[in-house]
């Protein structure tokens, strides 16, 4: 949502922004260029947007009609049955929603690697040096899951010390979520230097010049930023090689934060360092500071974001229950309880009992 | 009257509710549901109801969402306002591929999600409508 919010600001004139969709116009009918990836992006933020919303809302409804059959006021009671949608858990109605969210993760997975792989056309298609190349949808798609797995961690351990889900947010699930952030890291590390690597390869003196001078060179305008990045995406996540460090709450939540900020100087960089220098130095400008409004803006993603997700913890499961009792009625301790005779017996005596059975 | 008689039964235990199941249905009892707080792995089957055909109507919601794409856009690039982008020819296919996935995975998604709040009668301010068998029993499964 907050994301999706900026191609319509970015499109300037708001009020127009309805011309992206190709619909029957006055204008000949002049239809949208089904060949540029900006049509294709629209088509992928909206389908990517409408699946992820189905698919959260859909695995929802059971756990709502649960908070629905536990309300005691009476406006919750009713906006809890309206949210609920009138689930019942009837055996048919199971079977069907495990059908729906089977083909709706198929569904969402491919989603992911298309939706990233189509932003990062908007780029790799364009003639900028810096933009113009084709390792982006793989190194998108890596900084995508990378970048992903950082923020959830930092809301995750802040949420799971509030609302005190220790038990049902375990350290085996911060460890393996560090897995990958170090595993997708290091691709987008390698992302970088095969890119830097290609810029001087190719024998593109613009390419090489944007890389070498507008990036790599510490001492120009911007080359710290791309130096920052390195840093906290690359070379930092490397601490997590170390089972100590991973399993550390303390150094996982300040590494989620120095990805957070690695993640977003990989857009600056990629955006501000190739085009405040372009192919004609009169026009290059000498430092870019965003204004007014695109602090603003940006502010704005975190309020909207904040909002809705203190909203959804105050007001709605923040684990996923239904799955959860299904977990607890096979593998939770009081279930296992129930085994000590079975696990007590000798493996002669066990298996004489479970002989006669059948 | 008609009036519909209901043996409900309370159930802790899949261990327990899987032989009742088979029991009464065996005696020739008709078992209107089975209502469990999560999906029960398997009671479908015992309970006799047949795999539901969701993913196939998926797969044609897909289908449709594929041939909408590559039908629209052949219709408004290669026949009903031709443009020249680049000297490319204007039947192409390949920088179509693109949006032919994508609303073969919105119209899969969105008219999977809508047969089966269809299919479940599952929406806000819906009354469901009883099943009309003669002598149905409940079970209740409560954990």
């Amino acid at each position: 949502m907050c994301a999706g919010q900026f191609p319509i600001w970015h499109m300037g004139r708001v009020w127009n922004g309805f011309f992206v969709m190709p619909y029957p116009n006055t204008r000949g009918p002049l239809w949208v260029n089904f060949n540029s990836p900006l049509l294709w992006d629209v088509f992928a933020i909206s389908t990517y947007f409408t699946v992820s919303l189905l698919f959260w809302y859909s695995g929802l409804l059971p756990d709502l009609a649960t908070l629905r059959d536990r309300a005691k006021l009476k406006w919750s009671k009713f906006f809890y049955g309206l949210a609920a949608f009138g689930w019942t858990g009837s055996t048919k109605h199971w079977q069907r929603h495990e059908a729906l969210s089977l083909v709706l993760a198929g569904l969402s997975t491919p989603l992911v690697l298309s939706v990233h792989t189509i932003v990062s056309f908007d780029f790799a298609t364009s003639v900028i040096p810096g933009w113009h190349t084709t390792i982006f949808p793989p190194y998108f798609v890596a900084g995508a899951v990378f970048s992903g797995f950082a923020m959830v961690q930092t809301l995750l351990l802040i949420t799971r010390k509030v609302l005190g889900l220790e038990q049902y947010i375990t350290m085996e699930h911060i460890d393996v979520m560090n897995k990958v952030i170090v595993l997708t890291g290091s691709i987008v590390g390698i992302a970088y230097l095969t890119e830097l690597f290609m810029s001087w390869y190719s024998a593109s003196p613009y390419e090489w010049f944007a890389f070498k001078e507008n990036r790599l060179n510490l001492n120009s305008p911007y080359g710290w930023s791309y130096w920052l990045m390195m840093g906290c995406n690359v070379l930092s996540p490397q601490i997590f090689w170390f089972r100590k460090m991973r399993r550390n709450i303390l150094v996982t939540f300040f590494m989620s934060i120095l990805v957070n900020i690695g993640m977003w100087f990989e857009r600056f960089v990629i955006i501000v360092t190739s085009i405040y220098r372009d192919y004609l130095p009169s026009s290059w400008s000498t430092y870019y500071t965003p204004t007014i409004w695109e602090i603003g803006f940006y502010m704005g993603t975190f309020g909207l974001f904040f909002t809705c997700y203190f909203l959804f913890s105050k007001f709605f499961p923040v684990i996923a229950i239904a799955e959860i009792k299904h977990i607890l009625k096979k593998n939770g301790d009081s279930y296992k309880a129930g085994y000590d005779k079975e696990e007590m017996e000798s493996y002669d005596a066990f298996e004489h009992e479970q002989s006669h059975h059948h | 009257m008609n009036v519909k008689k209901f043996v409900v039964g309370n159930f802790y235990e899949e261990a327990v509710l899987f032989p009742a199941v088979t029991k009464v249905r065996r005696a020739g009892y008709k078992i209107h549901d089975v209502y469990t707080p999560f999906p029960i792995h398997g009671l479908d089957k015992v309970m006799g109801l047949k795999d539901t055909d969701l993913h196939i109507a998926g797969f044609i919601y897909g289908i449709t969402g594929t041939s909408t794409a590559i039908g629209f856009i052949t219709f408004m690039l290669a026949f009903d306002w031709k443009i020249n982008f680049g000297g490319k020819p204007f039947f192409s296919l390949p920088a179509w591929i693109p949006i032919m996935f994508e609303l073969t995975v919105l119209f899969a998604a969105v008219g999977m999600v809508l047969t089966f709040c269809w299919l479940c009668q599952l929406a806000p301010f819906v009354k469901k409508t009883t099943s009309t068998c003669a002598a149905p029993m409940i079970l209740l499964l409560w954990l």
